[in-house]
């Protein structure tokens, strides 16, 4: 077993682990914590597959970002906090057994999916060759997601605007 | 700094003249919120702005129509990269088809403006304006333009998104309104669950076939298929999977079972000017991108693959299932914007039983189902905005959509009441109206793709008892107009631009059902000749 | 590597729509989308990295780089609905909303 897949397997248990916390979780902060694992054990798996700048990108943007949203969104709606609201054992139960059947079904398509026998060798794809080919290729759609930047920050700026009197 | 810009790409003029439908829509909505910025919150002035955007545009696409010519054009990306965005007439088509439906809808909310301020006392029914709401309404709109003029994944999935997320925040647009909250909520927890499990099966379709864009990939699974069909039959599951899960995204958009709940909690909820776009552009956009997933598929896979069979099957079952649960659930509605809504679900299912004539065996029977649904849509935007418009001018009016609401309006309102009937029963497929024309294209085209496909004419059968059951629904609203009375109800008063909406779609449905039947049919046709196709890699062709 | 890889990937989005669909604490229900979208990306980097044919490339990659934004901008507008729904209803339950439905 070489070290690339001994530190795959660490970081998937840890991973794993952090995500079932998360959706097990009953307390809204503990969960936020655990998904705060989660994301950042997926950064790792990025960086151990050669992909940097994404891994960089995705502590800034959703450790970063997507969380503090989320903080303030229950900071907000901070009356409500410490409310529970529990999972009633039977509906466990469904959720286990339909998480189970899906994951068997997709296991049963994925295992098919023979990759490349040996890891292939890892050419660094820099920043420079992305920003490229972002203002390249993907330009197109570079444009268009501004343009849906945009119109979300107006639209979510409206939806939380007090209504004038 | 020399060195990165050398590397980087940037479309040429001719480029750009393609897609000036496009840009006329993002500069409306930079238009919007300049003037905004200098002249300040005047909810009518953005309207009107949005309005010369939306006629602007339909100039531009005009325009792009004579350029297009014969062949489809695609562009927008690096030479030698696949396009990113394409030109054909079925786009061109689409975004003129969003343009007009932008204009009709601007127009009844200036329309509701006007309501509101002649009855400034009562409380303002779905109060809603601003530049906030025409940025989002726009945006929705290029995301929904970009929906059909993509054949790339990635950017179809970008503009699928950007159709989605703008609409969720002018479902609440009126923000006291906890209905529109609810609503909003609704529809962002199925469009947020959906959009999720189609980028799943878009990473696995891009996995499969280490592409992202749909022309290579359906050659790739086209050539895939038919060195198994050598052998033996196998079936692959990765694109199946991939596929199926992208196929969710797209009936959330169409609002087909399994993927319809929200449709009608959404469209009861939210303001019915919003109401009228969402259940005719989202529909739209996703049939549009069905069509156009299916076509490229189906035209790749030449002589039909064990695939294209599957995808054929499970569009013809699942439009047959959405057409009858839609019709059933419309017989217990009490509310007319519900009924309306059910109404969408069914007629969503008649145009899906075109889709899936696309990918029959017979391959050349492509076009007939294309210009099939493009008839359908062309009718079905003039009946429900106009079902939709005379819903809104009564609803304004009585503040409730109950069916109650609509009681003895033959006598108090005729110029909304015999136009809303016009409509209904065109929505029903009666015979001269539009609505009949439309049927009649979808039947003939279904059937004489039977040839290839004999369980097409199950889904003949499913249209016309279905056809039966809507006649039950349609016809009591128009009861209640017409055979029900109080005399204590008064006559109302209703603003005249409104009137000439309605008035003008069912003037329109009525030319279409008598004068206009063969030259919509021939239309049609046209519109649906000239797909743009993905020139074949000599690597990748069949040996016959 | 790449099954064990996308294994991981369908972990995450199979306990994130899971969670989706039985939670019913709204910031619950939005922090699921995030990780079913961890495991979208997740699949992609390991599809670029040991694709099935040719050698490595990193669309995958700069596909990922737009999802992050688009799912950045979905959580902002549902998180700003969410601020919406509670100041109607003061309560982040997903199940107290049931006035729209069928009659």
């Amino acid at each position: 077993m070489t070290g690339e897949a001994i530190a795959f397997y660490l970081l998937a248990a840890v991973v794993t682990a952090f995500a079932l916390g998360c959706v097990l979780a009953s307390n809204i902060v503990r969960m936020a914590l655990c998904l705060l694992g989660t994301l950042g054990g997926v950064a790792l798996l990025y960086f151990l597959m050669a992909a940097n700048f994404l891994g960089a990108i995705q502590l800034i943007v959703y450790a970063g970002g997507t969380l503090i949203v989320i903080v303030f969104g229950v900071m907000l709606t901070s009356r409500a906090y410490g409310t529970k609201l529990r999972v009633r054992p039977l509906e466990m139960i469904g959720a286990a057994v339909v998480t189970l059947a899906l994951l068997a079904g997709l296991t049963a398509i994925l295992v098919r999916t023979a990759g490349p026998v040996v890891s292939p060798s890892t050419p660094d794809f820099g920043v420079a060759q992305i920003g490229t080919e972002l203002l390249s290729t993907y330009l197109v759609p570079f444009e268009v997601i501004s343009v849906l930047l945009l119109a979300v920050m107006i639209g979510a700026a409206y939806l939380v605007q007090p209504e004038k009197k | 700094m020399k060195l990165l810009l050398a590397n980087t790409w940037l479309p040429t003029s001719a480029e750009l003249h393609l897609f000036s439908p496009e840009l006329v829509l993002t500069g409306t909505i930079v238009a919007v919120l300049l003037v905004a910025l200098v002249a300040g919150r005047r909810p009518q002035l953005s309207a009107m702005i949005a309005l010369l955007g939306a006629l602007l545009g339909v100039l531009a696409t005009a325009h792009v129509a004579r350029v297009v010519g014969d062949g489809g054009l695609g562009g927008l990306a690096p030479p030698g990269e696949p396009p990113m965005l394409i030109a054909d007439r079925f786009s061109v088509f689409f975004k003129l088809f969003l343009f007009v439906l932008l204009a009709a809808i601007i127009w009844l909310w200036l329309t509701g403006t006007i309501e509101r301020r002649m009855r400034a006392t009562s409380r303002p029914v779905g109060d809603v304006g601003g530049p906030e709401f025409f940025v989002l309404l726009l945006t929705s709109a290029l995301g929904m333009m970009l929906m059909v003029g993509s054949l790339n994944l990635l950017v179809i999935i970008i503009a699928m998104e950007t159709a989605s997320l703008p609409s969720y925040a002018i479902v609440a647009a009126d923000r006291r309104s906890r209905l529109g909250a609810e609503a909003a909520l609704k529809y962002v927890l199925f469009g947020a669950a959906s959009a999720a499990i189609m980028v799943y099966g878009v990473s696995l379709l891009y996995g499969r076939f280490g592409t992202l864009d749909l022309g290579a990939v359906a050659q790739a699974s086209s050539l895939w298929s038919h060195q198994q069909d050598a052998g033996a039959t196998g079936t692959d599951w990765l694109f199946c999977l991939g596929l199926a899960a992208l196929g969710v995204g797209v009936v959330f958009k169409i609002a087909a079972v399994p993927m319809h709940y929200w449709c009608p909690d959404v469209f009861e909820g939210a303001p019915i000017e919003i109401t009228t776009w969402l259940s005719i552009a989202s529909k739209a956009a996703g049939l549009g991108l069905l069509l156009r997933i299916v076509t490229t598929l189906g035209g790749a896979a030449a002589g039909g693959t064990h695939h294209t069979e599957l995808l054929a099957w499970a569009i013809g079952i699942l439009a047959a299932v959405t057409c009858t649960v839609g019709n059933l659930a419309a017989l217990r509605q009490e509310s007319v914007k519900r009924i309306l809504a059910y109404s969408s679900i069914a007629h969503a299912g008649y145009m899906m039983m075109a889709a899936a004539i696309l990918v029959a065996p017979a391959g050349t029977a492509a076009n007939v189902g294309i210009s099939a649904v493009v008839a359908y849509l062309l009718v079905y935007l003039l009946m429900n905005v106009g079902a939709f418009g005379a819903a809104a001018l009564v609803t304004w009016h009585a503040g409730t959509d109950h069916l109650s609401a609509f009681t003895g309006l033959g006598r108090r309102a005729p110029w909304i009441a015999v136009p809303l009937a016009v409509c209904l029963f065109s929505l029903v497929g009666l015979p001269p109206l539009g609505g009949f024309a439309a049927k009649w294209f979808l039947l003939v085209a279904l059937g004489t793709s039977a040839a290839a496909q004999p369980w097409l004419w199950g889904l003949v059968v499913i249209a016309v008892v279905n056809t039966a059951i809507s006649l039950y629904y349609y016809v009591r609203i128009i009861r209640q107009m017409f055979l029900t009375d109080d005399a204590t109800l008064p006559r109302l008063q209703v603003p005249f631009g409104g009137l000439a909406l309605v008035n003008v779609c069912a003037v329109v449905i009525l030319l279409i059902g008598t004068l206009w039947f063969s030259p919509l049919g021939e239309r049609a046709g046209r519109l649906a000749s000239n797909l743009y196709v993905q020139p074949t890699p000599p690597a990748l062709t069949l040996q016959p | 590597m790449l099954a064990a890889h996308l294994l991981v990937g369908a972990l995450l989005f199979a306990l994130g729509l899971v969670g989706f669909v039985t939670r019913r604490n709204l910031i619950i229900i939005f922090l699921c989308t995030e990780m079913m979208f961890q495991g979208i990306i997740l699949n992609l980097v390991a599809f670029g990295r040991y694709p099935l044919e040719g050698p490595p490339t990193f669309d995958g990659q700069v596909f990922s780089l737009f999802l992050i934004a688009v799912a950045a901008a979905e959580a902002a507008l549902g998180l700003a609905l969410v601020v919406l729904l509670y100041r109607h209803r003061g309560t982040l339950d997903a199940g107290a909303w049931t006035t729209l439905r069928d009659e």
